[in-house]
């Protein structure tokens, strides 16, 4: 028995000790998850003679991620979510890292696949294109259902942190204190990307809403066609709303979100607006949200290469450098030009 | 000097492919050994050093040209900081990356002082067309 299952059948044993003759499958490590380590392992045990099975998943921060999580506040979210009509896992059990050496939660484990290019034409999951297009409609439903959530019957208030009097502020704050702590080398590109976010700022939204925070089709499980389950919470906030739908629509998603002619930006902002009841998505709030989605991007980027460098990752990395030009170009202050391997794919 | 390195490359990643990947039993893994590969096909690797000097020497060259609009005024002078712009003496990697850090520091200090002045000084076009000039040349 590896160490990590006893550790697990231990951790189980304690918290369930009406359960007779528990037992837990060998976790194994699945490959998805950037910022997380995703283990999968049947908990088991003997109930009036026949065995109950129950599939878990122990997730666990990384040595070194990509991005800070709290992840005692995720807990707590995906605890009060799971009162929601919003798709979540069910959370079971939070450890500090005391017992699992780092922080962990263990969730339920629920059917169906996430591909990042679940809506493109090579169909990864073979939906055929009626049911991608139906996908690519619900997406924007589904964002639309976590921005509903009533952040303030539900204490959301009470688990994150407010973003003060302006959620876009706070968030440049945010991401620039990222940048400071992950950069290798200084990065132009990116520092001039922050003076344009500086200086243009949107007002305050009307009213604070739960932002996923990295709301994309590579983070949902579809099962038999169906979105099944919302995942990653890692990056959620309260904000503005249309800071989800900048980085769905951001220019460096855009081959992944979106099918020319038939499943376009509009497409997706018409049925959100639809499914919100609000009027249009205003367009320079967006195109700010859109360019602090690359810019947040590329610092993710930037930490991945920081975390591969120092050998405190598994996942390798390359320069970053097209994805910081990627956001300079979404400012609108240079056009797009291609460089050396860019210009040769 | 063949194999080139995109040769090189370009093999390895094929044996990754046909060699090692049907060997591997673990999702992780094989997620890895996807990344690993990614990486790999993500890199110019014959002409990085070429790519990388080429670029020093244009931001070299919009750096210069900014000293020297900085220096004809003393208005300028005060609020634009002296930026330095030394290309290296020898073409090696490491003196290529030495360079430009030190290149990249310097137009990180430009962006506030020159973004404030093209801001409150609209009339001085050469601002403008020097600020997109080193924006491009990034």
């Amino acid at each position: 028995m590896s160490t990590l299952r006893a550790t697990l059948q231990g951790f189980l044993t304690e918290r369930l000790p009406d359960h007779a003759d528990l037992e837990v499958t060998e976790p194994l490590r699945l490959g998805g998850g950037s910022s997380q380590e995703n283990w999968s392992f049947d908990l088991s045990w003997d109930r009036g003679g026949a065995r109950q099975v129950t599939p878990l998943l122990l997730r666990r921060e990384p040595a070194s991620g990509v991005v800070d999580t709290a992840r005692d506040a995720e807990f707590e979210l995906l605890r009060v979510l799971g009162t929601t009509d919003v798709p979540v896992a069910k959370v079971h059990w939070i450890d500090d890292g005391a017992v699992f050496d780092r922080p962990s939660m263990i969730v339920e484990r629920r059917s169906g696949a996430a591909h990042r290019g679940v809506l493109r034409d090579t169909d990864p999951l073979d939906l055929g294109e009626h049911a991608r297009l139906r996908l690519a409609g619900r997406l924007a439903e589904l964002i639309a259902q976590v921005h509903r959530v009533d952040v303030e019957t539900l204490g959301l208030d009470r688990i994150l942190p407010n973003p003060g009097k302006n959620p876009a502020e706070a968030e440049l704050e945010r991401w620039e204190t990222e940048l400071d702590k992950v950069e290798l080398e200084p990065q132009p590109a990116l520092r001039f990307v922050a003076r344009w976010l500086r200086d243009h700022i949107p007002p305050p939204p009307e009213r604070l809403v739960l932002v996923h925070g990295d709301f994309r089709p590579a983070n949902v499980l579809v099962h038999e066609g169906r979105l099944e389950t919302l995942l990653d919470w890692e990056l959620a906030h309260l904000g503005d709303p249309v800071d989800d739908l900048g980085w769905y629509t951001c220019s460096i998603y855009s081959r992944e979100h979106f099918l020319p002619g038939r499943w376009q930006v509009e497409d997706f902002l018409s049925c959100y607006v639809t499914a919100m009841g609000t009027g249009q998505v205003e367009s320079g709030r967006l195109h700010f949200w859109q360019v602090m989605a690359s810019f947040r991007l590329a610092i993710i980027a930037l930490a991945g290469i920081r975390n591969f460098c120092l050998g405190d990752t598994d996942r390798p990395a390359a320069p970053a450098d097209h994805v910081a030009r990627h956001a300079l170009a979404d400012t609108g202050q240079v056009g797009r030009h291609r460089t050396g391997m860019e210009a040769k794919r | 000097m063949r194999p080139l390195p995109s040769e090189i490359i370009a093999g390895i990643r094929r044996i990754l492919k046909e060699s090692i990947e049907p060997e591997l039993t673990s999702g992780h893994a094989r997620s890895r050994l996807e990344e690993v590969r990614a990486v790999l096909a993500q890199m110019d690797w014959d002409d990085f050093g070429f790519t990388l000097a080429s670029r020093n020497r244009a931001l070299a060259g919009v750096l210069e040209e900014i000293q020297a609009w900085r220096v004809a005024d003393p208005a300028r002078s005060t609020v634009i900081p002296d930026v330095a712009a030394a290309l290296p003496g020898h073409d090696r990697l490491a003196a290529h990356q030495s360079c430009f850090e030190e290149l990249a520091g310097s137009v990180v200090a430009l962006v506030d002082p020159l973004g404030d002045w093209v801001t409150a000084h609209p009339e001085d076009s050469d601002a403008a067309r020097l600020r997109k000039e080193l924006l491009e040349a990034l």
